[in-house]
């Protein structure tokens, strides 16, 4: 056989085996989906993780922003992208609880659509205040509020988003009502608090931290299970009397449906891997997010559970679609 | 002598090998991003941010700092050729550079841009080391109805903007107000004239629409008019065509100076930009200028002011940045964003905790604004010899990077069709000799205008006096108020005179 002959029949060999075998998978590269622009949070914890990711599959990861509509244009762009498994999405409790709630013509279905991975982690927020308000904790403030019915502004970084949301919750356990104040985006937000010009607002410990250690506001409370590391004084929201205002910003790995199940158990094996080092640990600790160690059943019923309850608190607040 | 004292240390670690670098590379990079039509700061400083991770915080900064107002240097060199800004704050440069081009004075248009760039850029250093603390005082106490106020000035000029009818000028503010309209009410999060479209739930880029209008159009008035195209291809590039004649730098030493105030006043106000600056010390301009029917038609002191207002913003917009920890854009954001990844806590605090880093950042600001001035000065004769490229080679060209630029701000080809739409929209508007700039100018302005003017009431709890019981608002409202009474009385008594004669 000459070699060109063999050559050919390598190659007709390897055509037809590649289907059959499983651990060619991954073989080029994977692109993440950030459904949110460069340069936020989200896209800069995507960059960092995907660094560990790629490592722990032995093949390239790339992070494409796809930003609009709150995110959800990015969901839309996977749900009908090939399940291959060589697209990935980073979902959020925005885009796959809340959106359904939030949007006139949502082109998909949050629980339907995608196959679980991996969970990130949650971002418990901040309760924060003007730093000469007369309130200087969660029961305060609710006992202000119920005197002075309608007098406390609460500031909102957009509607629809995670801030709002804990807004609408906060209220709904607490019963006390305050007047939202929608900005665009937390940066305005949070100059309107300092200038004492808005009572009090949602917020995350990333942005609070700075303000707070300089005394221009303080924190009040936070809404994740425990308290944070950075905030030791400030209450959860279970401390202060009120559990059902437990919330945080969760955040998980998703790949369109009809991804082949042992092709989402290498990608599943390889983020867990990437979850677990140092330096992505670090990174979380340092912004106070709390890793989920959370993947396939438990990661569905999750957000099925999520989807549920946010359905339900949208609902009762009376928000519009869009 | 605290400045001094900080300035040696600034400057003994800018001064430092990877800085110098660091520096050089951000305002190469920034000059050639900004040259690119469409693709601006934000997309550039977002693309290059991984590069940054294995660099210290302040080599990071630095490189993405120079980035940044190296590509508003750049921004007006597309501008001035192509009629084609490559940001919205190059928008007012096209105005008068465009026409100056025109004429074959390309050269001097761009190295009064050079130079204007430098001199603004210069002087919001200067009040970023002296003053930042009052400064950031005062931009703490803009609230709603103070930036509602600030807008009605704005909308006041955007009126002015225009030559020939002030009646089309009007009109195109108004269709730029109902652009505006387009997208998610902040206010109740409700979709507003998006016909269903979930890609127009965020509304209308600034940028798209701006490169269709200025830009695309241009290209198909050409394709259609070939011997005006054919008209321009001869041009001067020796030094002396290239540099402003005498009589020209008397014509914009005021312009400079006003110019210069102006950027940095309106610069640290965070969301007030850099775009606004330009347009507004461009009507002050005009205003004071007394041979007004020049602007439009190459008066080099509309382009000497444009120019200094938004580098002189761009610089003052660190200022609260920096020191409140506030980022006035989405550029700004990305920066403190770049902070915090290398684990420095950007903040009011960020000063006394990163002084090292904070004074560094001012001293590569010096550093890198003379870069720039060395390195566009020699790239002037280049650039103008683009012009020589033949048209059938250029346009295509163009009109792929004008798509490029378009499709990267967000990876979506929905905006592709936007900036032809837009492109078929200014052609049609060039032909009804409407002008594009008010229309421009209503689509930033109208929807800053509406938010604030709806949070002011919401803050209010519905009482509408808190526009003039506020000082700030209050003044800027009265100045405004001035401002229509006194073009009232001119025409009024214009008329009389014809009346009388």
């Amino acid at each position: 056989m000459s070699l060109k002959s063999k050559m050919v029949g390598l190659a007709i060999g390897l055509a037809l085996a590649t289907p059959a075998l499983a651990d060619d998978f991954p073989s080029k590269p994977i692109t993440w989906i950030v459904p949110y622009t460069a340069g936020g949070i989200t896209d800069t914890r995507s960059r960092l993780i995907a660094d560990e990711f790629a490592k722990a599959l032995g093949e390239t990861v790339v992070v494409e922003n796809k930003p609009g509509a709150g995110g959800t244009l990015g969901l839309e762009y996977v749900a009908r992208a090939d399940p291959d498994g060589y697209t990935i999405i980073y979902g959020t409790l925005g885009t796959l609880a809340a959106a359904p709630s939030l949007y006139k013509t949502l082109r998909y279905d949050p629980l339907a659509d995608f196959e679980s991975v991996h969970m990130m982690a949650s971002s418990p927020n901040t309760l924060i205040a003007w730093k000469d308000t007369p309130y200087n904790n969660v029961q305060e403030l609710v006992a202000y509020a119920r005197d002075h019915p309608g007098e406390v502004t609460v500031g909102l970084a957009g509607i629809g988003t995670g801030t709002h949301l804990a807004s609408e919750l906060f209220m709904n356990a607490t019963g006390i009502e305050m007047l939202q104040v929608p900005y665009k985006g937390s940066a305005p937000m949070l100059n309107d608090l300092i200038a004492g010009r808005l009572d009090v607002a949602f917020d995350y410990a990333v942005s609070t931290l700075g303000h707070q250690q300089s005394g221009a506001i303080k924190v009040l409370g936070v809404t994740g299970e425990d308290r944070l590391d950075l905030f030791p004084d400030a209450m959860t929201m279970a401390e202060s009397g009120f559990p059902e205002a437990t919330t945080g910003s969760w955040s998980g790995i998703f790949v369109p449906a009809g991804t082949p199940p042992d092709r989402v158990a290498i990608l599943t094996d390889a983020f867990d891997t990437a979850m677990k080092t140092d330096k992505v640990q670090d990174a979380m600790a340092k912004v106070q997010s709390i890793f989920m160690d959370m993947d396939g059943a438990e990661m569905d019923a999750y957000v099925a559970a999520e989807r549920d309850r946010w359905t339900r608190i949208i609902e009762a607040a009376g928000i519009e679609k869009r | 002598m605290d400045l001094f004292d900080n300035m040696i240390l600034g400057f003994s670690v800018a001064v430092s090998w990877s800085s110098l670098l660091a520096c050089f590379i951000g305002v190469s990079l920034g000059t050639f991003i900004g040259v690119l039509p469409g693709v601006g700061a934000l997309a550039g400083i977002s693309l290059l941010m991984p590069l940054t991770f294995n660099q210290t915080p302040t080599d990071a900064i630095v490189m993405l700092a120079g980035i940044y107002y190296g590509s508003i240097y750049g921004g007006s060199t597309a501008a001035i050729l192509l009629n084609l800004p490559g940001s919205v704050t190059s928008a007012v440069t096209c105005f008068d550079g465009y026409p100056m081009a025109q004429q074959g004075r390309a050269g001097k248009a761009l190295a009064m841009t050079t130079l204007a760039s430098f001199i603004g850029g210069c002087f919001s250093i200067v009040l970023m080391m002296g003053f930042a603390a009052p400064l950031v005082a005062v931009a703490q106490s803009f609230g709603s109805p103070e930036y509602f106020a600030m807008t009605i000035l704005g909308l006041l000029a955007a009126s002015t903007l225009s030559q020939g009818s002030p009646v089309k000028g009007i009109a195109m503010v108004v269709v730029g107000l109902i652009v505006g309209l387009v997208g998610t009410d902040i206010q109740s999060g409700v979709a507003r004239f998006t016909f269903g479209s979930r890609e127009l739930l965020d509304g209308i880029s600034l940028v798209v629409l701006a490169m269709g209008l200025f830009g695309v159009s241009e290209i198909l008035v050409n394709f259609t008019d070939m011997h005006r195209a054919r008209s321009r291809q001869d041009v001067d590039t020796s030094w002396g065509a290239m540099m402003p004649s005498k009589q020209e730098w008397k014509d914009s030493t005021g312009a400079l100076g006003r110019g210069s105030v102006i950027g940095a006043v309106i610069g640290i106000l965070p969301g007030a930009g850099a775009a606004i600056a330009a347009f507004i010390a461009y009507s002050v301009e005009k205003k004071l200028s007394r041979t007004p029917e020049r602007f439009g038609n190459g008066a080099i002191e509309g382009l000497a002011a444009a120019e200094t207002a938004n580098n002189s913003a761009a610089q003052a917009a660190f200022i609260p940045t920096m020191s409140l920890g506030i980022p006035g854009s989405a550029t700004m954001a990305l920066l403190l964003g770049a902070l915090l990844i290398h684990g420095v806590q950007p903040g009011p605090l960020v000063i006394q905790t990163n002084p090292d880093l904070f004074w560094g950042l001012i001293a590569s600001f010096w550093i890198g604004n003379l870069m720039l001035l060395v390195l566009n000065l020699p790239m002037i004769g280049i650039w103008v010899r683009m012009l020589m490229i033949p048209y059938h080679i250029l346009y295509p060209c163009i009109l792929f990077f004008i798509c490029l630029g378009a499709f990267s701000a967000r990876n979506n080809p929905v905006d592709i069709l936007l900036v032809i739409l837009f492109g078929l929209m200014g052609y049609g508007m060039k032909l009804l000799q409407l002008p594009a700039a008010p229309l421009l100018l209503g689509l930033v302005l109208g929807p800053m205008a509406e938010e604030h003017f709806r949070r002011s009431l919401l803050l209010s709890r519905g009482d509408p006096t808190v526009f003039i019981t506020q000082p700030i608002s209050g003044g800027l409202l009265a100045v405004a108020a001035l401002v229509v009474a006194s073009t009232v009385w001119t025409s009024v008594k214009r008329k009389r005179l014809q009346h009388a004669a």
